[in-house]
C-alpha cells in the first residue's frame, strides 16, 4: 500500500499529463469520434462525386424500404447463430474433452484448432474457395469418396446454398479461438470440483452440463458477446468467397455498405447503412450488459 | 492435485459395480470421442498441406488429379511470383505499415496507460472513459465515413496512411492491457527513484517500461497479427497499386491469375509464412494474448 505522503507524487496538473496524450487524443478525434460524427452527417446527404447536397432523412427512408439492407442484417443474424451453434458449441465439447484426463495429445490439438484463427482470415476464405469449387473442388470430389455424392452443390453460384458456403468456413475458422478462451475459462474452476464429481460416479456430459457449464457462466458471456460482436462486422470472409453474391444472396452490412459506395459510389446511402450497423452493434451491447446486470442480480 | 489422483487411482475397491460400469461405458465413449476429435484435426492439417504441395505443381498438373502429390516438384510458380515486382512491394508495404504501427502502439498506450493508472489530475476520469469505450465501437461502421473523410483531406493514397486506422483502432485494447498489468506492479520502485530525484520521463523509459516488458512482448505479438492480416481498411485507403499490402495483393490474383489456381495457392502460402513462422515459436504468447485481448469486456 501507499503511504499517504506519497500519494501527493501521483497528483500531478492535466497541462502536465497532456503532452504524452496529445497525440492518441488527437488521432482518436480523427479517426474515431469524426468518423463517428461524418457516419450521420454524410448520411443525411446525396454525396454523388463527393459533393454534399442536404437531403434530410431521405436515405434512411429508402434504407427501411431495401429489401437488401433487410436481407443484409438477416444474413448477419444467420452468421450470429451459426458462429454460436457452431463455433462455441465444438469449442464447448472439445474443451469438456480436454478436462478428462483420457485424451492424449492435448497441447497438439489446442495449436491444430488454433491455427487458423492467426492466419489471415483472406487466405483461409480464399482456401476454401478453390475447395468449393466446381471444376477443381476438394469438396465435391471428397463428397463422392466417401460417398455422399448426393451432397455436392455448386457451392460457388448457387444462391440457395451460398449462406452454407460461407458458414462452413467461418465455423471452422474460429473454434480454436473460442476453445482457447474456454480453456482459459476452465483453469479458473477449481480441479477438484471436476475430480470430487468423477469420484461420485458423474460421467463426462453429466460434468460439462452440471458443474463445467454453470461455473463458466462468465466466460460463456463473454464469448456470446464476441460472436454478436463479430457477426456484426464480418467482411472479409465474405469478400474473400463470394463478394455478397451471387446477387446480393450473401450480402452482409459490411458488404453492402461497401458495395454501394464502391461500386455504386453512393456514399451518403453507404453512410446510413454504416450508421444502421453502429446503431445495431450498440444496442447489442447494450441488451447484453442489461442481460448480464439482471442475471447477476437474481 | 497430484495427491487427490493418487486417491482416485488408489482406490478402486471403493467404486461399486456401477460405477465400474459407468467407467466403462465412459472410457468407449471417451474413445470414440477422441477419434472423431483426431479426425476434425485433420479437416485442419489437410488445407494447408494441400497448399504447401499443390504450390509445386503447374497448373496442368494441379488440373490432372488435385489430390496427387507431385512426383517432380517445380518450382515454377514460385519463379513466376518472384520474378515480378508486386510481391515485393507488397511485403515491403506490409512490413512497414506492421513495424511502424506497432512502435507507435506500444509507445502511445504506454504512455496513455503511464498516466491514466498511475495518476490523479483533472480529467482522468473522462480521458479512461474516451479511449476504453473506443472498445466498444465497430470500427467496420466507419469504414465509408473514414474513406469521405480522408478523401476531403487529400489523405488517400500515402504512404503514411494505414497507419493512423492501424495505430488508433488498436489503441484501446493496448491502453487496457497495460492498464491492467501495471495495477499488478508495486509501486515502490517508482517511489524510490522518485525520492531521488528522477524526472517522469525518467521513471517512465528506465523504470516502468523494464517492468512492463512482459506485456509489452503480448501487445506486440497482437499487432502483428491484427495489422499483417488488416484487410478493409487497406482495401479502401490505399488502393494505389505502390502501397498495396499483402492482403490486397492477394487479392488481385482473383481476378488476373483466375485460371491459375496453383499460382493462387502460392501466393496464399507466401502471404502465410511470416504468421506460421511465428506461430511455430510465439503460439503460447499468441493464445495468451488474445484470449486477454479479448476477454477485455
Amino acid at each position: 500500500m501507499v503511504s499517504r505522503g506519497l500519494t501527493s507524487l501521483y497528483r500531478i496538473r492535466f497541462y502536465r499529463a497532456l503532452p504524452y496524450m496529445a497525440v492518441p487524443i488527437a488521432l482518436y478525434l480523427f479517426m474515431v469520434v469524426t468518423p463517428l460524427v461524418g457516419a450521420v452527417v454524410y448520411s443525411l446527404h446525396d454525396t454523388f462525386a463527393f459533393r454534399l447536397k442536404w437531403i434530410g432523412l431521405r436515405n434512411y427512408g429508402y434504407l427501411i424500404q431495401d429489401p437488401v439492407f433487410w436481407l443484409s442484417l438477416k444474413n448477419n443474424l444467420i452468421l450470429i447463430v451459426v458462429s454460436i451453434l457452431f463455433q462455441i458449441g465444438p469449442a464447448f465439447v472439445i474443451m469438456a474433452m480436454m478436462s478428462t484426463n483420457i485424451l492424449r495429445g492435448k497441447k497438439f490439438i489446442q495449436a491444430v484448432f488454433f491455427f487458423p484463427v492467426v492466419v489471415s482470415p483472406l487466405v483461409t476464405a480464399y482456401i476454401w474457395k478453390v475447395m468449393y469449387s466446381a471444376q477443381f473442388g476438394v469438396i465435391n470430389k471428397f463428397l463422392v469418396i466417401v460417398g455422399l455424392g448426393s451432397l455436392q452443390r455448386n457451392w460457388l453460384a448457387d444462391p440457395h446454398v451460398i449462406m452454407t458456403t460461407i458458414s462452413i468456413p467461418l465455423a471452422w475458422q474460429y473454434i480454436g479461438f473460442y476453445l482457447v478462451i474456454l480453456l482459459a475459462g476452465l483453469t479458473s474452476i477449481d480441479p477438484e470440483l471436476i475430480e470430487a464429481a468423477t469420484i461420485d460416479g458423474a460421467n463426462g456430459t453429466q460434468r460439462a452440463f452440471h458443474i463445467i457449464l454453470p461455473l463458466m457462466q462468465n466466460t460463456i458471456n463473454v464469448s456470446l458477446l464476441l460472436c454478436i460482436s463479430g457477426g456484426i462486422k464480418i467482411f472479409d470472409q465474405v469478400y474473400a468467397i463470394s463478394g455478397g453474391g451471387p446477387g446480393y444472396a450473401s450480402s452482409v452490412l459490411a458488404m453492402y455498405a461497401y458495395n454501394i459506395s464502391f461500386t455504386r459510389a453512393q456514399y451518403g446511402y453507404g453512410s446510413a447503412i454504416s450508421v444502421a450497423m453502429l446503431l445495431i452493434s450498440f444496442i447489442a451491447i447494450l441488451i447484453m450488459t442489461v442481460m448480464r446486470r439482471a442475471i447477476r442480480q437474481d | 492435485m497430484g495427491k487427490s489422483k493418487a486417491t482416485v487411482s488408489g482406490d478402486h475397491a471403493a467404486y461399486s459395480s456401477e460405477q465400474k460400469q459407468n467407467m466403462f461405458w465412459y472410457k468407449i465413449l471417451s474413445l470414440f470421442s477422441s477419434s472423431i476429435l483426431w479426425a476434425v484435426c485433420l479437416s485442419y492439417i489437410f488445407p494447408f498441406i494441400w497448399l504447401l504441395y499443390n504450390s509445386f505443381k503447374t497448373q496442368s498438373q494441379f488440373a490432372q488429379n488435385i489430390f496427387s502429390v507431385p512426383t517432380v516438384p517445380t518450382f515454377s510458380n514460385y519463379h513466376d511470383i518472384f520474378g515480378g515486382t508486386a510481391v515485393y512491394v507488397a511485403l515491403f508495404n506490409s512490413t512497414f505499415n506492421t513495424i511502424l504501427a506497432i512502435v507507435g502502439i506500444v509507445v502511445f498506450s504506454f504512455m496513455v496507460a503511464y498516466f491514466l493508472s498511475r495518476y490523479t489530475f483533472k480529467g482522468r476520469n473522462f480521458l479512461y472513459v474516451f479511449f476504453v469505450t473506443g472498445l466498444l465501437v465497430p470500427v467496420l461502421g466507419l469504414l465509408i465515413p473514414s474513406y469521405i473523410q480522408f478523401h476531403l483531406f487529400g489523405l488517400l493514397n500515402t504512404r503514411f496512411t494505414l497507419l493512423i486506422p492501424y495505430i488508433t483502432f488498436n489503441l484501446p485494447t493496448a491502453i487496457y492491457l497495460y492498464d491492467s498489468y501495471m495495477r499488478t506492479v508495486p509501486r515502490s520502485v517508482e517511489e524510490a527513484a522518485f525520492i531521488d530525484g528522477a524526472s517522469i520521463n525518467q521513471i517512465m523509459r528506465l523504470v516502468m517500461f523494464p517492468m512492463c516488458l512482459p506485456m509489452t512482448s503480448t501487445i506486440v505479438v497482437l499487432n502483428f497479427l491484427f495489422n499483417w492480416n488488416e484487410f478493409p481498411f487497406a482495401l479502401v485507403l490505399n488502393s494505389g497499386e505502390q502501397y498495396h499490402t499483402i492482403p490486397i495483393w492477394l487479392t488481385s490474383f482473383q481476378g488476373e491469375y483466375a485460371s491459375n489456381i496453383t499460382g493462387r495457392l502460392t501466393a496464399m502460402l507466401i502471404a502465410s509464412v511470416p504468421i506460421i513462422v511465428a506461430y511455430v515459436f510465439l503460439r503460447e504468447k499468441m493464445m495468451s494474448g488474445i484470449t486477454a485481448g479479448a476477454v477485455k469486456g
